[in-house]
């Protein structure tokens, strides 16, 4: 397997946002067996090593592969763009604007009358956006319009945020 | 990782967190956010007539230095002009609260508030 190829090739999957979930977890299945470290142990230093090398590489394929953020980064990076560059900070102004109220929303949760609601709805809402996100990716990307893409990577990046944050929350809350 | 007694002090106190009427003509917003960790932060200032800062507000969601690096600067332009404002450098705000390199898009972050808010206030004049 050639290491310097991206994931896609390397996996025998189509390169795009679209992704067959259960042929990526099959193919990953399949050569993480047929590179599994154990096969090489009567090798010698180099083959183990490569083994080693392989086995590290498919996991990380795989974890960015199955994550829809972290294959749209994924394919912006393969075009060369740093989608989520720290010195870039300008975000749509409704974006921020709505991000704002989301956090403060969040702030002020734990003091509702029905907290356990009001973090499912939270939740849900957090998890329609996100669906939504993917979906402009997916029509932005493919109709090459990338720093259309790149913005809503950026977007889908802080939705993820917040779904972790909610999910710490429901955790201090409701345990 | 560490984080400076600075940072800890702003962390733990911070100055000037709240909001201000965005609609007054004398007040400027800037909001931003980093795309890497996923904060958001809005910075407000208050202009006077001749063109001080009068008062500075911030409310940021975010990790310990990016919350002391917008406390920091909003006692900073407190007094200042608004051209003097504009030449804050993220430098020297990550200098004063010793960040580490992984934390320097914090100080970022706050540099382009200073900058998003001046242009608001002077877009509305």
């Amino acid at each position: 397997m050639d290491l310097t190829k991206d994931y896609f090739s390397n996996l025998g999957l189509p390169c795009g946002y679209q992704i067959d979930l259960a042929a990526l977890a099959d193919s990953h299945r399949q050569l993480q067996q047929a590179h599994h470290p154990d096969r090489f142990a009567a090798s010698g230093e180099a083959e183990q090593r490569q083994a080693v090398q392989t086995a590290s590489y498919l996991n990380q394929a795989y974890g960015v592969l199955r994550s829809p953020l972290k294959r749209a980064i994924y394919l912006l990076e393969l075009q060369g763009m740093e989608p989520l560059a720290p010195t870039n900070t300008s975000m749509p102004m409704d974006f921020l604007l709505q991000q704002m109220q989301l956090r403060e929303r969040m702030e002020e949760l734990p003091a509702a009358a029905d907290v356990e609601a009001e973090i499912e709805q939270l939740a849900d809402e957090l998890l329609a956006m996100h669906k939504q996100l993917q979906t402009d990716f997916a029509a932005a990307y493919e109709a090459s319009q990338l720093p259309a893409a790149e913005v809503v990577v950026r977007k889908l990046q802080f939705i993820e945020k917040l779904q972790q944050e909610c999910n710490d929350l429901e955790g201090r809350l409701l345990d | 990782m560490a984080y400076s007694e600075q940072v800890i002090d702003h962390y733990e106190n911070p100055r000037n967190v709240g909001k201000m009427d965005e609609a007054d003509a004398q007040v400027g917003t800037g909001m931003v956010g980093a795309p890497a960790c996923g904060d958001v932060m809005r910075l407000q200032i208050r202009v006077s007539e001749e063109g001080i800062i009068e008062d500075a507000k911030f409310k940021t969601y975010g990790c310990g230095s990016a919350i002391a690096s917008s406390s920091l600067v909003t006692e900073w332009m407190k007094g200042m002009t608004l051209e003097e404002a504009g030449e804050i450098r993220n430098s020297s705000i990550s200098e004063e609260l010793a960040l580490p390199p992984v934390k320097i898009h914090c100080s970022v972050l706050a540099e382009d508030a200073i900058k998003a808010a001046i242009d608001n206030y002077k877009s509305k004049q």
